[in-house]
């Protein structure tokens, strides 16, 4: 994503090789390529964070509280996690200019970054492109039902096909480059803007604040209240931790710490907020979870089924930009193979799997709280190793030469390239939040009313990181730990 | 990109990371105000906003 949106000047429509790029591969990066400054990094983050996931997340929060509550939690929840994602993987990624996998190496070695990378980079972003090829399956059902007054199933096999269709047509676009992937991005971005606004003027133009504020969540009235503002509050933890994958690269042409640090605020944090807020508010006022359903009931037959027509579009504009970030970050960091891989046999990775997935909705759309924190489970230990690591155990320093070396002569080699203690850690904090929160039915236990399951899950993964560093891995002199005096 | 173009321009630029100038390269860090600000913030919106919410 970070060179499509710093080459928008670019004449030729595929990627040329001979047109040497940086940002595109897993150098550090030079000052004159961190092209970057606060407004340009805000951007591009708010670009990113405005999308039509942001519908789906405000209708997963609605399921469980009212607007206040809602409202409330989206704020706690994203602020928390953008706090400690803005810490790691940004800070590293912005002090060296270094690629965000390439800094994970000092925390888990060569070869545990680089299978961190890959599947962060594969199953995540495979799995968030089937649900926006869902939800574009959804959309082009109901503008079916409405325009051509027939009966589709929005969970049949129309949609399930009308996803494939959007999951070809990204792979299409995205074999023509990234100058037709910006293009398509540019026209629809801001359509969507245009509809975020238009969703807020209709239901407050409908509803008075004090209306708004009595509805009730969308799965009925609670009699434990405050679980219910938990599990919303756990929701958008697991939403904010959801980008971890992509924001060390982006933080990463970023000409200062702070220029790599705030924008997150504006982005992830501040344009997320707002869309999600926006969904649940459309969800709450109209009383119905799926947000391809909002449009026509808001905005009446017509003009709903063009609005819905471009969150359709804005769904396919969302692979596109995932399904490419996922892609630059295989070629630039993901070793040997993916650097000399055909452009095609990328986009087979990322989007092969959800060509299948799609036939399986259940799996991640329909269930998108419990989708969330699968993604939760692993991110938020992730976060909490790399940033024990990098602040607590090397003091913010890092050998930029042993991260590339191999792992026989770095210091960073570990054992064969792989920090065990690091992915020990990983588990520990996933087992957390696992019996915190079963992730397959999604019910808390007696302890979760208190604590959340990302929260304790980030806490152990990073304390036993520590722990285990200092009693096993520092003592045996590997891992490139200053010993202590 | 090739290996051998990779490699050298890697090694160019780990030269330039080790050299003496090497602190040109890299960013300073994150000011501790910047940090303590964000946190600070954070924990009052928490709080305001937990206050609101019950």
């Amino acid at each position: 994503m970070t060179h499509l949106l710093r080459r928008g000047k670019a004449t030729k429509t595929a990627l040329v090789e001979d047109d040497f790029d940086a940002t595109l591969t897993e150098l550090p990066l030079l000052p004159r390529e961190r092209i970057w400054g606060f407004w340009q990094h805000s951007w591009v983050n708010i670009g990113l964070a405005v999308a039509t996931w942001a519908f789906l997340q405000g209708a997963a929060v609605a399921y469980y509280v009212g607007v206040v509550q809602a409202i409330a939690s989206i704020v706690i929840g994203y602020g928390i996690s953008v706090l400690l994602i803005s810490l790691a993987p940004c800070m590293p990624s912005v002090k060296y200019g270094i690629e965000q996998f390439v800094g994970l190496r000092s925390a888990f070695g060569e070869n545990g970054a680089r299978l961190v990378m890959v599947t962060a980079s594969t199953v995540l972003a495979a799995a968030w492109s089937a649900v926006l090829a869902i939800m574009f399956g959804h959309g082009l059902v109901t503008v079916a039902n409405q325009l051509f007054g027939v009966e589709l199933s929005e969970t049949g096999t129309a949609a399930s096909l009308l996803a494939l269709v959007a999951i070809i047509v990204s792979c299409l676009i995205l074999a023509r480059g990234p100058v037709s992937v910006e293009a398509v991005c540019r026209v629809i971005a801001p359509m969507l803007i245009v509809i975020l606004v238009g969703i807020i003027v209709i239901v407050f133009t409908r509803n008075t604040w004090s209306e708004l504020a009595a509805l009730q969540p969308l799965g009925g009235a609670s009699d434990d209240g405050h679980l219910s503002f938990l599990l919303a509050i756990e929701l958008n933890i697991a939403g904010g931790f959801a980008w971890w994958p992509n924001m060390g690269n982006l933080a990463r042409l970023s000409r200062s710490s702070r220029a790599g640090f705030w924008p997150n605020w504006m982005g992830i944090f501040g344009a997320s907020v707002v869309a999600a807020i926006v969904g649940a508010l459309a969800a709450l006022s109209l009383q119905i979870d799926e947000p391809t359903q909002w449009m026509i009931p808001l905005a009446g037959a017509g003009i709903g089924v063009v609005a819905l027509v471009i969150v359709c579009m804005a769904n396919v504009t969302a692979i596109l930009s995932q399904g490419y970030a996922s892609m630059v970050a295989l070629k630039g960091g993901g070793g040997r193979v993916f650097r000399m891989a055909a452009w095609p046999w990328l986009i087979a990775v990322i989007l092969g799997p959800a060509a299948i997935m799609v036939f399986f909705p259940a799996a991640v759309y329909d269930n998108y709280g419990r989708f969330l924190s699968w993604g939760a489970i692993v991110l938020a230990p992730l976060c909490a190793v790399q940033l024990v690591d990098y602040y607590v155990m090397r003091g913010r320093q890092l050998h930029v030469r042993d991260l590339f070396l191999p792992p026989s002569e770095s210091r960073y080699g570990y054992w064969k390239g792989v920090n065990v203690v690091a992915f020990v850690a990983v588990a520990a904090g996933a087992t957390t939040y696992s019996l915190l929160l079963n992730p397959v039915s999604y019910e808390p236990s007696e302890l979760f009313r208190y604590t959340t399951a990302s929260i304790p899950a980030f806490l152990v993964a990073g304390l036993l990181h520590y722990v285990l560093t200092r009693v096993v891995v520092q003592p045996l002199g590997v891992g490139g730990y200053e010993k202590k005096a | 990109m090739d290996d051998a173009r990779f490699d050298r321009e890697l090694q160019d630029r780990l030269r330039l990371v080790d050299g003496p100038d090497g602190s040109t390269i890299t960013v300073p860090d994150l000011p501790l105000r910047d940090f303590l600000v964000a946190v600070i913030s954070l924990s009052l919106a928490i709080v305001a906003l937990i206050w609101w919410s019950y």
